[in-house]
């Protein structure tokens, strides 16, 4: 009785989270004409739109830029943040709780007003001193992604303080230092929140579109998928169907990636179910 | 060779003390070491990337700087007109900022009510998901699916559906007896609503992160809880949620944090549903948030010092929140079955 | 460094251009002159060029258009870069000349950065290679220097361009028994009355015109442009509570609103405002009988097809000033050069077609929609358009159409204190006009000032 009712809860709010999406894909299946206008289901099916998104932008292109983007700067993410957040949870030093404030506190300016800066040291300096050209390319996207972000320190942090200490002690004893420690027993312990964070930033610059207009707008072979939704605005007028089309293939691989994830997830229990 | 045939004991309690004192030294510097190691990424990545354009930000703040010439120096100016007191050179006493103290009213609505809304929901809809099920995964995926979409798409979304006239959600209102439609995005009373529910729409990742917190509390608890004959409510309370402090705190924090910051959401549906850029946060500037405000006077108005003043003014009220949370938080943050 | 283009390199380059190409053809044939003698004709050259129009459609047609340039100019190749968005695109392309990263060209489909394009120098002020190659705006309306010069520097040039004006339907007109579209804001609100139709339950089915703030197009400061009224005075201060205008074209606004009933007129803008861009627009289906828009509605009309029977005419001019009838907003996008461009009059060349050669006017004019800026490609025989667009261009000519707000070193945004206001004057949370309005000149001026260096 309790699983049936479990069931249409879960049903229900499902519902409420697909609606719009089902409203996306039929928007996407309609003419430009009958696009956002009160009408709701397309009349005819234009399922040609999805062949049309594929002519007119280079999906190819966008896409493996995309991927290179989200999929580097995750990685620069999980290799940098992992340690960071080791130090902040489980070393003892002094002045611990003021460096972490330090690091949380990079968070507290608007990244728009802190990028103008950088825009210029970018653009003109660093190409002034070693002669290697930034603009137009990912670089000053995916560099900055190998020395850590605070929000994926803080929340590594969070979930590494919760590993029992005896775990720790016990490689201690066995005369394992900081870097066993961290091998052996946080990172296998803390599957689901490394995958959460990769998972997080991988959507995260996936969607990015202000870093890549930003840095790429004036190299069309550069330009990430969330640039490529702009291309069916015209001067006058959205293409919305197209435009909707586009997102949802925009969104697909986003979402093959989050349901094959939760098999870590599922990891991280029987694991967690270990301990203690 | 009287000190020959002293024993080694009395030998080594003389050199003791210095002999421990150079140990602990030792040990320490290699103890920082360690960590200055462990800590390398972030402090290259702050010197390099974070500390100049923070340093720089701040002198901006007392200086007239439009973008394009360079900053000058006009001292306390900018936080004058922020806050309407002093004089100003140049200007007539009590000039000041007109929505100033609106996008900071509006910016703690938001805040107040979107952070425990957000809490809550991501917290018990996680609930939901925890218990192994069939078709867990397909859940889980469509409760995330709604944060994966592109902003624009969402806000669109939102538009459309509550549309006062012609969509769906007041379409349902009109048709319950009794109950009047709102004209949401379009009526001032209605507008920060309207975005909470779209907020709502989007809060998969509180959702994983709280699973991600659900999956991490150790089984044996309840287990020895359920032995004790608990029912789900002291389950609850006393393994769930002491258990999840730790993701409730960084929820908290990160939320106030973005709180102050909140500006996509409100400036793309601000600029689909009224059709024109959203500057003054219509219906009647009920949607002027302060990372808005903040946004307009450094790129559309030029006006890049102020607007790094109000950037700091920002920081420092984000600054006591955390420092306040985080002295607190020894008290109901449980780490690992223990108070930190 | 390639940062700057100092104003004594541009002087050079125009009195070497004076000195050497004397004979130089003037510009009295409106297709673009040729080059100077001392031009190098020889070493090929490539200039980048920036532009938003990202669909497919519009990236094409203007790629198509602007070959005629290389034609005609063999040694230059063109770099033709879609900028992804063009909401941004100024503010990315003031970081870019910050950093000399800019491109030789720049396509901007709004004015409002002109003013500190101007300002700060970071256009190159055309006048000199304009009086170089005897290029006068003259071949332009009058109203083209209110958005592309500001302050003496011509920093732009305008690529076609939007004129606003009364779009109104004629079956309406017919069975309310009205012949001739109004002609003065009294006329005006007498006909919206006749025009609008009700629901039984008192919704507005049809609204004969909607004055409010942001209703497609419409803004306070068009409504008051009938009454000849000035955002500023001769020392550049606002004067929105002194000049009558204002007061007047507020009056007229809330007295309109307060027929409809504000609530109904609300429920009435939330219905139709985010269809503005769809074949549901409030005109096109025929639930408002007459409305304030741009030229290119005339081309969505016949894109949607949509099924009504309409005409457009000047917006109406205030009672008392009949000498502005046939006026209206007009403005649109424009072109100019980076400071920090390696190749001066290349780039020169390149503004100069884009602004004037018919063949490109026209086929970019038929593939948007927009008014064509200069008498030959208005007359071309090869121009597509309906007949109502005749109006716009009635528009563009006359001598009181200017670009709406004025331009201003900051920018535009300080039109938003008025538009924040007339938001609330309108329903009623405005309180007394006048106060009000003086807050609104208060608030402008401080923004005036606060953009103004120390």
């Amino acid at each position: 009785m309790l699983a049936i009712a479990n069931h249409a809860v879960l049903i229900a709010v499902s519902l409420m989270f697909v609606l719009p999406i089902i409203w996306i894909a039929l928007t996407s299946l309609m003419t430009e004409d009958q696009a956002m206008t009160t009408k709701v289901i397309p009349d005819p099916f234009v399922w040609s739109n999805y062949v049309t998104v594929f002519q007119e932008i280079d999906l190819l292109q966008y896409t493996w830029n995309t991927v290179l983007y989200a999929g580097l700067t995750t990685i620069g993410t999980i290799v940098s943040c992992v340690p960071v957040a080791y130090a902040f949870s489980r070393m003892q030093w002094k002045g611990r709780n003021i460096v972490f404030l330090l690091v949380l506190s990079t968070l507290m300016l608007p990244v728009q007003i802190t990028t103008v800066p950088m825009f210029v040291v970018w653009a003109r300096d660093l190409p002034d001193w070693t002669g290697i050209q930034f603009i137009g390319t990912l670089k000053p996207l995916i560099i900055p992604s190998f020395f850590g972000d605070a929000f994926s320190i803080f929340l590594l942090r969070q979930f590494f303080m919760t590993i029992p200490d005896e775990l720790c002690d016990a490689v201690r004893v066995d005369g394992g230092g900081h870097w066993q420690i961290l091998r052996r027993v946080v990172v296998p312990l803390s599957k689901p929140a490394i995958m959460a964070v990769a998972l997080f930033h991988f959507i995260w610059a996936w969607n990015d579109f202000y870093g890549p207009l930003v840095y790429l707008g004036q190299s069309p072979q550069a330009q990430t998928l969330s640039l490529a939704l702009s291309n069916f605005r015209g001067m006058h007028h959205v293409q919305w169907n197209l435009t909707m089309a586009a997102t949802l293939i925009f969104m697909i691989p986003v979402v093959v990636i989050f349901f094959l994830a939760q098999r870590v997830f599922i990891e991280g229990v029987t694991l967690t179910g270990v301990k203690g | 060779m009287s000190e020959a045939k002293a024993s080694p004991a009395s030998s080594l309690a003389r050199r003791a003390p210095a002999e421990r004192r150079r140990q602990r030294r030792r040990s320490a510097v290699r103890r920082y070491a360690q960590v200055l190691l462990f800590l390398s990424p972030w402090i290259i990545g702050f010197v390099a990337f974070t500390l100049g354009p923070m340093i720089l930000s701040l002198w901006w703040s007392f200086c007239h700087y439009d973008m394009v010439n360079a900053p000058q120096w006009i001292g306390l100016a900018n936080f004058k007109f922020m806050f309407g007191v002093g004089q100003i050179q140049g200007l007539p006493p009590g000039a000041h900022d007109p929505y100033y103290w609106l996008s900071v009213r509006n910016t703690l609505w938001i805040i107040a009510f979107g952070v425990p809304l957000r809490i809550v929901f991501g917290m018990v809809t996680a609930m939901l998901l925890t218990r192994p099920k069939r078709g867990v995964n397909t859940y889980r995926t469509l409760f995330y699916a709604p944060s994966m979409v592109p902003r624009v798409a969402t806000a669109l979304v939102f538009v459309y559906l509550l549309n006062p006239v012609s969509g769906p959600i007041n379409r349902i209102i009109d048709a319950i007896p009794g109950l009047d439609s709102p004209l949401w995005f379009f009526d001032p009373a209605w507008a920060k609503p309207a975005l909470l529910i779209m907020g709502l729409w989007g809060i998969g990742d509180a959702i994983v992160i709280y699973l991600a917190g659900l999956l991490n509390v150790p089984r044996d608890l309840y287990e020895a809880i359920a032995i004790e004959g608990a029912n789900w409510w002291q389950r609850f309370r006393y393994v769930t949620l002491p258990m999840i402090t730790p993701v409730i705190f960084f929820t908290l924090i990160m939320g106030i944090i973005d709180g102050f910051q909140y500006f996509d959401q409100a400036y793309v549906a601000g600029n689909t549903a009224s059709g024109q850029n959203a500057v003054l946060g219509q219906p009647q500037g009920s949607l002027l948030f302060y990372g808005l405000w903040l946004y307009e006077k450094a790129f559309r108005s030029f006006q890049m010092g102020y607007a790094s003043a109000m950037a700091w003014i920002m920081f420092i009220a984000t600054m006591i929140c955390t420092v306040v949370l985080l002295a607190t938080s020894r008290r109901w943050v449980h780490y690992g079955g223990r108070l930190q | 460094m390639k940062r700057h283009l100092s104003a004594v390199l541009v002087a050079a380059i125009a009195i070497g251009l004076l000195l050497a190409g004397a004979t130089a053809c003037g510009g009295s044939d409106s297709s673009s002159p040729s080059p100077a003698a001392s031009l190098d004709t020889t070493t090929p050259v490539t200039l980048t060029i920036w532009h938003p129009w990202t669909v497919k459609s519009e990236k094409e047609g203007f790629a198509t258009a602007i070959a005629g340039f290389e034609e005609k100019y063999p040694w230059i190749t063109l770099k033709i870069v879609t900028f992804p968005n063009s909401d941004e695109f100024d503010q990315t392309l003031i970081k870019n000349i910050n950093a000399g990263t800019a491109p030789d060209v720049a396509i901007s489909f709004g004015p409002d950065y002109v003013g500190k394009y101007a300002a700060d120098g970071l256009w190159e002020d055309l006048t000199p290679m304009m009086n170089a190659d005897n290029f006068d705006m003259s071949v332009f309306a009058p109203g083209a220097l209110t958005y592309t010069s500001y302050q003496g520097k011509q920093v732009a040039l305008p690529v076609l361009t939007d004129a606003y004006g009364l779009y109104y339907n004629k079956t309406m007109f017919a069975k309310a028994g009205l012949t001739e579209p109004p002609k003065t804001m009294s006329e005006l609100m007498d006909d919206a009355k006749k025009l609008t139709v009700r629901n039984a339950d008192g919704d507005i089915d049809v609204a004969g015109f909607v004055p409010l703030n942001a209703f497609n197009e419409l803004g306070p400061s068009d409504l008051a442009k009938a009454w000849g009224a000035k955002w500023f005075d001769a020392d550049n201060q606002p004067q929105i509570a002194t000049d009558p205008g204002w007061a007047a074209a507020l009056t007229w606004q809330k007295e309109l609103v307060d027929w409809y009933g504000a609530e109904a007129i609300t429920k009435f803008n939330a219905a139709w405002v985010d269809k503005e861009w769809t074949p549901d627009q409030v005109f096109e289906t025929g639930h408002v009988a007459m409305i304030w828009d741009g030229e290119w509605r005339t081309k969505m009309i016949e894109n949607d097809k949509a099924d009504i029977d309409y005409a457009t005419a000047p917006f109406p001019a205030a009672d008392d000033h009949p000498e502005l009838y046939g006026a209206g907003r007009v403005g649109g996008t424009i072109c100019g050069i980076p400071r920090g461009t390696e190749h001066p009059q290349e780039a020169w060349l390149l503004v100069q077609y884009m602004s004037t050669d018919t063949d490109f006017l026209v086929a970019l004019a038929n593939m948007l929609g927009n008014v064509p800026t200069t008498k030959e490609s208005a007359a071309s025989p090869d121009l597509v358009m309906p007949d109502q667009m005749q109006t716009f261009i009635d528009v563009w000519n006359n001598q009181y159409s200017e670009f709406q707000p004025p331009l201003q070193a900051i920018g535009a945004t300080y039109a938003d204190f008025l538009n924040g206001y007339d938001d609330k004057w309108v329903v009623g949370k405005g309180g007394d006009l006048q106060t009000g309005l003086e807050k609104v000149d208060e608030d402008i001026a401080n923004e005036l000032a606060m953009g103004q260096a120390p």
